[in-house]
């Protein structure tokens, strides 16, 4: 049992040495891929020897369940904190501070102007597979962020936010 | 392991996130990080703290299932504690993709998408939460680094290291 907790709780850094090999497999062959998308895979791939590795330690189909939640629930926060420091604005400006010392709000909003973030993130999801030009025009294609998108609009409802005001 | 294991750790993660959802429609805390940390993390610790020591003399369970336990729900508030700052924000990429599936079947043309964004939602609102949230301070004008700041920079640099990456590629 202990030998399960001490796996599972592992299981995020495992993923980040994989994942950190995937990388650089993918520069050295160029493979045309996002960040995401390769630690999405490399997340879902090491579900099969983790919970192999799991079950044939306790040899129960509740164990295999357990290991299954408790994994790729931490694979997802492990996501999250990846995505974080490819994409969260609030990261990427303390670290342009950091490389500069300080920055004025004019340096800022010349790095970071609003035609440049929206091409990059519809380029992303591109690339993500889940969104598609067709006609010069974005349509959707895929079903994983839609599903996200539902979901934290419905967490906002929830928890008492407005749909488009930010709340503090 | 049990069933009982999976069934005490997603009770637990219930509970806590109906005290969350409470606290958060009645009071609207002014630092949600803080105080997300506070309700899914700190306060769960001390209780698995105080139960581990208790149960050392009524053994109401074993220790092995405790721990199972507590990490299930680590796990699980670790996803929500993860997933909040899209709520709180509303990440740029998943209102697109909600602005784009609203749009179906015609879909957005690029300028379309980009009427619904300012700068204001995309920077300025980052901005102020930093400062708001102890990170960074304005003095002349410029933007500077509090220790809280430094630290944060310091630790996705060195990630991003690891990664070998680039700093500020992404």
């Amino acid at each position: 049992m202990y030998l399960t907790l001490i796996i599972l709780i592992c299981s995020p850094l495992l993923l980040m040495l994989l994942h950190m090999a995937v990388v650089r497999v993918i520069k050295i062959f160029n493979v045309n891929m996002s960040n995401q998308r390769s630690l999405i895979l490399t997340e879902l791939f090491l579900n099969f020897p983790l919970l192999v590795i799991i079950y044939f330690i306790n040899k129960t189909p509740v164990s295999l369940i357990y290991g299954c939640i408790v994994y790729n629930s931490l694979g997802y926060s492990y996501f999250h904190f990846f995505n974080m420091s490819e994409t969260a604005r609030r990261i990427r400006i303390l670290i342009e501070i950091k490389l500069k010392k300080s920055v004025s709000f004019k340096d800022i909003t010349e790095n970071y102007n609003c035609d440049l973030m929206i091409s990059n993130r519809l380029k992303r999801l591109v690339e993500l597979g889940q969104v598609k030009l067709r006609d010069n025009k974005y349509i959707l294609c895929g079903g994983l962020l839609l599903a996200g998108a539902v979901l934290i609009f419905s967490m906002r409802k929830l928890l008492g936010f407005g749909i488009n005001e930010k709340e503090r | 392991m049990c069933f009982s294991v999976i069934f005490w750790g997603m009770s637990i993660f219930l509970v806590v996130m109906l005290v969350h959802v409470i606290v958060w429609r009645v009071f609207k805390p002014g630092q949600h990080i803080a105080n997300l940390f506070l309700i899914f993390l700190i306060v769960p610790f001390v209780f698995v703290v105080v139960f581990a020591v208790s149960n050392i003399q009524f053994r109401i369970v074993r220790i092995s299932d405790l721990l199972s336990i507590f990490l299930l729900y680590f796990s699980l508030a670790c996803v929500y504690i993860q997933t909040y700052p899209a709520v709180y924000a509303t990440a740029p990429s998943l209102k697109i993709v909600y602005l784009i599936k609203k749009s179906m079947p015609g879909g957005l043309r690029k300028e379309e998408i980009k009427n619904f964004f300012t700068s204001e939602d995309l920077l300025n609102d980052r901005i102020e939460d930093l400062i708001f949230e102890n990170f960074v301070y304005i003095r002349d004008g410029e933007i500077r680094l509090k220790f809280k700041g430094k630290l944060l920079a310091g630790v996705f640099c060195a990630y991003r290291k690891l990664y070998g990456f680039q700093i500020g590629e992404g």
